[in-house]
């Protein structure tokens, strides 16, 4: 008897150790595998406890009224074993058991009356006790399939700790089955991306954040001309990459692993030839939780790059161009904004020669006098500075500028043009507006432009009509607006796109490129420009600007 | 009426011009007095002395053009020099014609200002006095009689008495009384001082 216990309970640990043993080998399981580990089980199992069979059913995911068999061990043969059931039909109790979440734990012959039919097929199959779990996906209460061990030479007892055993294997074997149907799907998917990218031209990768190994397809190996059976891990990616542009897609992929939103990030390949390659990614995050995988595409948009290198360049010649003719209308105005200091300075200048001839010189005046000569001396240098500005060919960097300090220079050269001479100019700047992010020069532009339009509207109108108002404003946190209203006659039956379209012009010798230009530019600065006619009468042209986000300092 | 210090009037809406040129002109010896706009100068009423106006062509609100129309629609005959930052042909002869003094480019040669200024007071102290003489010859002239008048016209038209008492059907005698009235009430103290008034007063005899 006593031996008897003792044996019982090494037979006991034996089986313990053999759930654990089984337990951890299932974690960390490719998926490719958990097939084989699961019949393995089986086997083991019925070894062990001296079972005749183990089965395990899946419900069919065309027809849920199928079951397949899928896992089988049973080495004392019987009868042989469809491979797709009716589960209502052959087995009706028992599936309404386990649909109800029991484990259903059986002697053949023992069986309740409602359980007839399946007593029958039981019989059939030689079956003298059995035990089914049902397996639910993620331990849910979906019913993916059944579990079952059985005995066919004798029958057997199911003890509550073995049940409660078994039932622990069941929820492994459960989820290694969910596991592997999220993992088929995902190569289906996989498969399928592959071959659209292949057609697109585009490279494939799938980033395992926690083994760092990239997976990458034969395109992405052309691209970044990795050997084809290198391993390629993250750091290996960014030897390929562009130093300057380290940065950029190491921000990118962080963003995406945090968010999981989608990410884009262009950037260059420097082959060690020297030649430079320009690609764009798109990825994405996949799984809710880690360890995470981040997947995308990546092209080459090199040939992309160099047309709009080349358009660029083309661009500025245009505005350089455009500005010019702006500059060659205003030589009036700017030629009076510069005479107006040397006037004063040789006045002055003249005026103190005088002062000094005298016979008892007034040094007080004298110096007044050479401290506003160099006042009007800086004051003429500034005005040269913003018309060299003006002029300048190459594009200057983007830096932060003050909205309204741009307009007020561009209003000082324009100061003295004929047409504004006429007409009554209204600043009303917000005093609050926080600075944007651009080209000074382009900017004024687009001010002179709009300003030269609009001053162009109210040439003809009586005196009292001839007005311009120019405003500053936050139309919302993040933007900035610019708008100038003039007090003509509004904008005709055209659309108002149409007047930003190249070459139209309403001037008799206009060449219809200010617009245009100034949409390109206000484009290029992430913002938007507008022309509507006023409900008062007149034209609105407007403009935003995103606010500049970065540190002020 | 006693005759005060020349003035010369800045108008120039750019402060600091506006002071240089105040002090060029002191610098010359002018009394200045400056504004800052057309409508400003247009407010004021300069005073009776010589004087010239220094005027910016180039400027908001009304024009110094526009001034140059207004003060002639006022009757000041101030002489205008205009000077301007960027002249146009255009804008020079309209200005001209309008009878502008002169019309300097900013900024000016050496002494440029000063020297017409000095001419433009000069000739306004003429213009003056011209109008001043005017002034008394008229009222003289309204004392005379409509007969004296007609000796008067007749006798500088360089007739002789005799014919002027045969073109106005009257003795010779009485002619020579006339005549003598009217160096009189002219206060002619020669007949080549009475031919000098009627041209100021811009008396002609034209035969019918």
């Amino acid at each position: 008897m006593n031996n008897s216990a003792e044996e019982q309970l090494k037979h006991r640990l034996m089986f313990e150790t053999l759930l654990s043993e089984i337990s951890a080998g299932f974690i960390n399981l490719s998926a490719e595998r958990i097939d084989d580990v699961i019949l393995d089980t089986q086997r083991r199992v019925c070894e062990q406890l001296g079972l005749d069979f183990s089965a395990l059913w899946q419900l069919s995911l065309e027809d849920p009224r199928l079951l397949c068999q899928t896992h089988v061990f049973r080495p004392s043969g019987g009868p042989f074993l469809p491979e797709l059931m009716e589960a209502e039909t052959h087995f009706p109790w028992v599936l309404a058991q386990l649909t109800a979440g029991n484990i259903v734990a059986i002697s053949t012959e023992a069986a309740p009356k409602e359980a007839a039919r399946d007593q029958e097929v039981w019989r059939h199959y030689g079956v003298k006790s059995s035990l089914t779990f049902p397996l639910s996906a993620g331990g849910g209460e979906l019913i993916i399939g059944a579990l079952s061990f059985g005995t066919m030479k004798k029958e057997r007892a199911w003890p509550k700790p073995l049940v409660k055993q078994l039932e622990l294997l069941a929820q492994v074997f459960a989820n290694a089955i969910a596991r592997k149907r999220t993992d088929h799907a995902l190569q289906e998917s996989e498969t399928r991306l592959k071959l659209a990218t292949d057609a697109a031209g585009a490279g494939l990768w799938i980033m395992n954040v926690d083994t760092d190994d990239v997976w990458v397809s034969e395109k992405i190996r052309d691209l970044f001309h990795f050997s084809p059976h290198e391993k390629v891990t993250y750091e290996r990616f960014f030897t390929a990459i562009h130093p300057d542009d380290h940065e950029a897609v190491q921000e990118a992929v962080q963003r995406a692993l945090e968010s999981g939103e989608n990410f884009v990030v262009e950037y260059r390949i420097l082959h060690t030839d020297g030649s430079i390659r320009w690609i764009v990614a798109h990825g994405k995050r996949y799984g809710d939780a880690e360890p995470f995988r981040l997947m995308g595409v990546s092209f080459d948009i090199t040939e992309r790059m160099n047309v709009e290198a080349e358009a660029r360049k083309q661009w500025e010649h245009l505005a350089h161009v455009t500005r010019m003719g702006i500059m060659g209308e205003l030589t009036a105005s700017l030629a009076h904004e510069i005479n107006q200091p040397l006037t004063a300075i040789q006045s002055n200048a003249e005026a103190a020669m005088r002062f000094m001839a005298a016979a008892e010189p007034d040094i007080n005046e004298v110096r007044q006098i050479l401290e506003d000569i160099s006042r009007d001396n800086t004051r003429a240098g500034s005005i040269i500075t913003k018309i060299r500005a003006l002029l300048k060919k190459e594009p200057i960097p983007f830096a932060v500028q003050d909205v309204n300090e741009l307009i007020a220079d561009v209003l000082s050269l324009l100061r003295a043009d004929s047409l504004l001479r006429e007409l009554v100019i209204i600043r009303d700047f917000s005093p609050e507006l926080p600075p944007v992010f651009g080209d000074r020069v382009q900017l004024q532009q687009v001010v002179i432009n709009l300003i030269l339009n609009g001053a162009a509207a109210v040439k003809q109108m009586p005196t009292d009509r001839r007005r311009l108002v120019i405003r500053t404003e936050i139309p919302k946190e993040s933007a900035v607006k610019v708008s100038i209203t003039d007090s003509g006659t509004g904008i005709g039956e055209q659309s108002t796109q149409t007047l930003f379209e190249p070459f139209y012009t309403t001037k008799p010798d206009g060449m219809g490129m200010g617009l245009a230009i100034s949409q390109t530019i206000i484009k290029e600065h992430g913002g938007t420009i507008r022309a509507s006619n006023h409900p008062e009468g007149g034209a609105v042209f407007a403009f935003t600007l995103p606010v500049h986000q970065g540190n002020l300092a | 009426m006693r005759e005060g210090n020349p003035i010369v009037y800045v108008v120039d809406d750019d402060p600091s011009v506006r002071k240089a040129l105040e002090r060029l002109l002191r610098s010359g010896g002018y009394e200045t007095k400056t504004f800052a706009s057309a409508p400003e100068f247009l407010d004021y009423n300069p005073p009776h002395v010589p004087g010239c106006l220094v005027l910016d062509i180039q400027m908001p609100d009304l024009s110094g053009l526009e001034l140059q129309d207004r003060l002639a629609e006022k009757e000041i005959f101030l002489p205008i020099i205009f000077i301007t930052a960027h002249g146009t042909v255009p804008d020079s002869v309209r200005a001209l014609k309008a009878g502008a003094m002169d019309f300097l480019e900013k900024p000016f040669k050496e002494n440029e200002l000063l020297e017409t200024v000095s001419k433009g007071i000069q000739k306004h102290h003429i213009l003056m006095k011209q109008k001043k003489r005017m002034k008394i010859l008229t009222h003289r002239l309204q004392t005379l009689t409509p007969r004296e008048r007609e000796v008067f016209k007749l006798v500088v038209s360089g007739m002789l008495n005799k014919q002027v008492a045969w073109d106005l059907g009257i003795a010779e005698k009485t002619v020579k009384v006339h005549r003598a009235k009217v160096m009189q009430k002219m206060k002619a103290d020669s007949f080549a001082a009475l031919v000098r008034f009627a041209e100021t007063l811009r008396i002609r005899y034209s035969k019918p």
